[in-house]
């Protein structure tokens, strides 16, 4: 045996192991809780002041208490952002931009994916190493050749032009992450469906994309992520107001002399919003996605 | 119902073939088996048929038209897999109605027809469960129903029962025969079992090695073997083998001689020849009478006993310093069924006589069957 029975010669690990008893024993609980709630509250207290402090004045911010009695609670600071054209035209770019970047990743990710899943053909192997190199790249690396690219094709300042470069980044991890994925599905699936009459498309509709969704819902998450917090690309490619997206919506709140804290905290919030929103919607595939280790590769 | 013809199909992947040059015959309304080792070919075979593989030559014919360029669907054919395959976001009865749905039949039909496969297969009330809350059992009967109820001119089943329990199996086996004389559609079942070949097919089609062995009906595969392969696959345990030559009176071995007329079975003497027997050919000298033209007597010493509750297999050495091997049994061993009653124990010495009217000699070259007695 290799687990001594004299405490003496026990180990640390085994010693934590032995106090925590079974798997469900209530200290193990216990234990388990206090690391989880705080870590939890590591992470989750700033956003929590975050949203509190958008519903108070900028006086409130700079007074010594820090949580606002109800009556101290306002709208306002919503009111004057929302009301901002400006802010609200951010808004939509940067609606538009991720919905779009999202659509389009999706779309030739799955079909990507299910084509180097199922189907082989020359170059196959080649082109995911290729796609994967994409990855290893620092964006920064690519910022200046990419730009003169999109400006030879017309499409510096346009929304277009942002989609399509985030698409570049995101085509390849996804394409990747699903193909992981409909790996896992057995190919016999594809052979009963075709057998009662579908065909590679439908067999795509019917099987691949509903026992993909997990997956389909983490490549999809993870793209409007990437494409909704975007600085770097959208600060190259758009020239002018009409093409900025929420990230530059920041910016609006601070001059070179002030911050307007109580402005720019609720335009962070509302920035937020939208992709607490589309976790809460999807969570329910996602957190399955992640959980039967969709990052499988070749 | 549909007759199948497979017509010089080969299919090569890359330098590898799995399939060469096979023609073969599926009559309408027939259980055919196409039964060999792993990685023979069978798979491919039916692959082949069903239209998930193209053929690298040759053509497959079904109810008379060639389909060696349709798509499966077009075939008119149904499958059952070997890991089931039902789809797993769906219900039973989504699953079983997939084809129908695509197909676009009126919904009356769809359910009528749905009602009727779930009945063939005693599926009633399981409609609305997903496959993950059902047995293997049940989710293999789900897998027939969704293949039947399409009523397809051909049945695919591929190695159907493996992932089955042992007693589970046989039950499906006969719920499969029952199938097939309700249906009475042609049945191609793909497997490495041969018992499962034994007992359902209207006939056998031994593969090796890409090739067609013997096509015939289960009972003529195991009492005439067309060549050393058929023999040693069919039938278990295996059949006892002798490597020797055919000798100017008869059949000369290390250890085994057998008197016969060479020329009268077609035998060419000087050639080396191999003499096959069944274990429950072999009987106890004092058994003799049950042996329709009893050998010579063979002295033997009893190596082990292995009691099955039905029969005991005797393992007899012919010498006592034959060497044993760990991958089956070497020359000068010999095996035997006795009845669980035997008064035989390890290590006595016996004597022993074999049936000369169900000896089998093969030609050691070709492997082909020169005789099937040796009366």
């Amino acid at each position: 045996m290799a687990t001594s029975t004299d405490p003496e010669d026990r180990n640390l690990s085994q010693r934590i192991d032995a106090w925590l008893d079974e798997d469900m024993s209530p200290r193990r609980a216990i234990g388990v809780y206090l690391v989880l709630g705080l870590y939890f509250a590591f992470l989750l207290l700033p956003v929590v002041y975050m949203v509190l402090a958008s519903f108070t004045s900028q006086s409130f911010l700079f007074s010594p208490e820090l949580v606002p009695a109800l009556g101290d609670l306002t709208l306002a600071n919503y009111e004057t952002v929302l009301s901002r054209g400006d802010f609200r035209t951010y808004f939509y770019n940067s609606m538009i931009v991720a919905t779009s970047t999202t659509l389009l990743v999706l779309t030739v990710g799955i079909l990507a994916g299910y084509s180097m899943s199922r189907f082989d053909y020359p170059g196959r192997g080649g082109l995911l190493y290729a796609f994967l190199s994409t990855q290893m790249l620092p964006i920064v690396l690519i910022l200046i050749p990419f730009y003169i690219l999109m400006f030879s094709l017309n499409l510096v300042d346009s929304l277009l032009g942002i989609v399509i470069a985030h698409s570049v980044i995101g085509i390849p991890l996804g394409t990747w992450l699903l193909k992981g994925y409909i790996d896992d599905i057995p190919e016999s699936l594809d052979e009963a469906a075709k057998m009662d009459g579908c065909s590679h498309l439908s067999v795509l509709r019917r099987v691949i994309v509903p026992l993909a969704m997990p997956g389909i819902a983490v490549a999809g998450f993870y793209t409007f992520i990437l494409s909704w917090n975007d600085y770097l690309l959208v600060s190259v490619l758009s020239q002018t107001a009409g093409t900025r997206t929420l990230p530059f919506g920041l910016q609006l709140f601070q001059s070179q002399n002030a911050v307007a804290w109580n402005l720019l905290i609720t335009a962070a919030v509302i920035t937020m919003a939208p992709v607490i929103l589309l976790f809460a919607v999807a969570q329910r595939w996602v957190v399955e996605g992640l959980a039967s280790g969709g990052m499988k590769g070749n | 119902m549909a007759s199948v013809t497979l017509d010089n199909v080969t299919k090569a992947y890359g330098d590898e073939i799995a399939v060469e040059d096979m023609n073969l015959e599926i009559r309408d309304g027939e259980f055919l088996t196409l039964v060999g080792p792993s990685g023979c070919g069978k798979s491919t075979t039916m692959e082949t048929i069903a239209g998930l593989t193209q053929p690298t030559e040759g053509s497959v014919y079904i109810g008379g038209r060639d389909v060696t360029d349709l798509p499966p669907k077009d075939r008119g054919i149904a499958m059952v897999f070997q890991n089931i395959a039902l789809f797993p976001h769906m219900d039973v009865y989504d699953n079983i109605s997939f084809g129908l749905r695509l197909r676009k039949y009126d919904q009356e039909e769809i359910e009528k027809r749905v009602d009727r496969a779930a009945e063939i297969v005693q599926l009633g009330g399981m409609m609305d469960r997903m496959p993950e809350e059902m047995s293997g059992g049940q989710r293999q009967r789900v897998a027939i129903a969704r293949a039947i109820v399409r009523q397809p001119d051909v049945f695919l089943m591929d190695e159907p029962l493996a992932n089955l329990d042992a007693e589970l199996r046989i039950h499906m086996r006969t719920q499969l025969q029952r199938l097939h004389r309700e249906l009475d559609t042609t049945i191609i079942y793909v497997t490495h079992d041969q018992a499962q070949a034994m007992t359902m097919s209207d006939r056998v089609a031994v593969i090796d090695n890409g090739h067609l062995q013997q096509v015939d009906p289960p009972l003529t595969c195991y009492n005439a073997p067309d060549n050393l392969f058929v023999a040693s696959f069919i039938g278990s345990p295996a059949m006892n083998f002798f490597h020797g030559a055919v000798t100017d009176d008869g059949f000369g071995s290390e250890f085994m001689n057998l008197g016969f007329d060479p020329e009268e079975i077609g035998a060419t003497p000087g050639k080396d020849a191999t003499l096959g027997i069944r274990p429950e050919d072999v009987y106890l000298k004092r058994d003799r009478e049950e042996a329709t033209v009893p050998s010579e007597t063979i002295k033997a010493h009893v190596d082990v006993l292995e009691p099955m509750g039905d029969e005991v297999f005797t393992y007899l050495l012919l010498e006592e310093d034959v060497e044993t091997s760990a991958e089956g049994r070497g020359e000068g061993q010999l095996l035997l069924s006795l009845d669980p009653q035997t008064d035989i124990e390890e290590g006595q010495k016996v004597e022993v006589v074999f049936d000369r009217h169900e000896a089998h000699l093969f030609d050691s070259a070709s492997e082909e069957a020169i005789a099937h007695s040796l009366a």
